[in-house]
């Protein structure tokens, strides 16, 4: 025997899906029937509390943001190749500055110094795992970039050619302890 | 994230969401394999079908249109980036309310002072001054009682009443069973009763006053 119904079965009750046996039960308890009744006056009130509600060029407006949010999101994701191609001219920058000195005289720069490329784009250099790498292969960077024929490091960088960056990362990789990437 | 600026706000009847029982899923899945093979245009009709109830279900958790805004544009940065991982083995609104009822709990969670349930006496702090404008001050209390409800007692019965779900697709979105749903969003109700009950107007007498059960 049973004293009284669970609230699934009285959320029946209240949709009007529960079976006979739970109906005559509410109908002869007056405690379950108190609750179905407040439930029912709490659902009438839900369904007065409209969300006001934007003016409809509101909607046009959404969806503009979405779509250059989305725009911009992917953009964040595509950042490997960038980080991959200044982590290159970076390891040719250390390079540079590392060996010049001894190995490859160097003119001294007769024009103001250009400023960086996007290099930004590098972590800094406490927490770039790459930099000791990069370090290591440092000589061979300096044999591969034609240093003698740019004024600065930048300049020496950015203007290698697409075979002389192909020849730059053959060496980058050559040089790599094995299993590390940059 | 900025919001929109929503100068005019007006009350509209609350129509019921249209899921995707009413709806063709093919209409959906087109679109998500062409988001799927990259094709970013694909998504618009996506957001264009369903930004009106995601925003309204991100209302009835924040109670404010700024935050709404915010969070609606939120789940459909997730969607777009988590559309990948989208099966299709539920309606892509199914998948889509869950990400927004997640990204609701995550934002009130962050804000410690909207987490305070039925007993927090502090109302409305935060509510914008736009949110005012022609707003029905029964509706409002509604509102806020319902954003006030425990967590899964209110995504029930926002999903269910609101958006207007099956037990079964509500207890697809929460993790949990359809009893369980029915149970909390009876539970709902009567706290939801309750509350009004105490906090004035719901003093005022129901709108199908013979049946209070007080």
């Amino acid at each position: 025997m049973w004293t009284h119904v669970s609230d699934a079965a009285l959320m029946d009750v209240l949709e009007g899906a529960a079976g006979d046996r739970v109906r005559d039960h509410v109908a002869t308890c007056e405690r379950c029937r108190a609750r179905v009744e407040d439930a029912r006056i709490a659902l009438d009130w839900t369904a007065q509390a409209a969300v006001p509600e934007p003016v409809p060029s509101y909607w046009e407006v959404f969806r503009r943001r979405v779509a250059r949010a989305l725009v911009e999101a992917p953009a964040a994701r595509s950042r490997r190749p960038l980080w991959v191609a200044a982590a290159v001219a970076g390891a040719a920058m250390i390079a540079v500055l590392t060996v010049r000195p001894a190995a490859v005289p160097v003119a001294p720069a007769a024009t103001q110094v250009a400023p960086l490329p996007a290099w930004s784009a590098l972590p800094p250099a406490d927490e770039d795992p790459s930099l000791p790498i990069l370090e290591q292969v440092a000589p061979t960077v300096a044999a591969a970039t034609p240093a003698a024929l740019c004024s600065d490091v930048s300049e020496c960088v950015v203007g290698l050619t697409d075979d002389e960056s192909r020849a730059l990362a053959d060496a980058l990789r050559a040089q790599l302890p094995q299993g590390s990437t940059l | 994230m900025t919001s929109i600026a929503a100068p005019f706000l007006i009350l509209a009847n609350d129509e019921p969401a249209r899921v995707s029982r009413f709806r063709p899923r093919e209409e959906d899945r087109a679109a998500i394999e062409a988001c799927q093979r990259g094709e970013r245009e694909a998504f618009d009709p996506l957001v264009e079908r369903y930004q009106r109830d995601v925003y309204r279900l991100c209302y009835r958790y924040v109670n404010n249109h700024h935050d709404a805004s915010d969070l609606a544009q939120d789940v459909f940065l997730k969607a777009y980036r988590a559309i990948g991982r989208f099966r299709g083995d539920s309606a892509f609104s199914t998948w889509l309310y869950r990400i927004a009822v997640n990204t609701c709990l995550n934002f009130r969670a962050a804000r410690k002072a909207a987490s305070e349930e039925l007993k927090d006496d502090v109302a409305d702090a935060g509510r914008r001054v736009d949110d005012r404008m022609e707003d029905d001050e029964l509706s409002q209390q509604v509102r806020e009682a319902v954003s006030r409800l425990p967590e899964k007692q209110r995504a029930t019965l926002i999903l269910k009443i609101y958006n207007d779900l099956t037990h079964e697709e509500v207890a697809q979105i929460l993790g949990s069973t359809v009893g369980t749903v029915k149970a909390n969003l009876f539970h709902a109700l009567g706290n939801l009763r309750k509350a009004m009950a105490d906090t004035g107007p719901g003093k005022r007498p129901a709108p199908d006053a013979k049946k209070t059960g007080d």
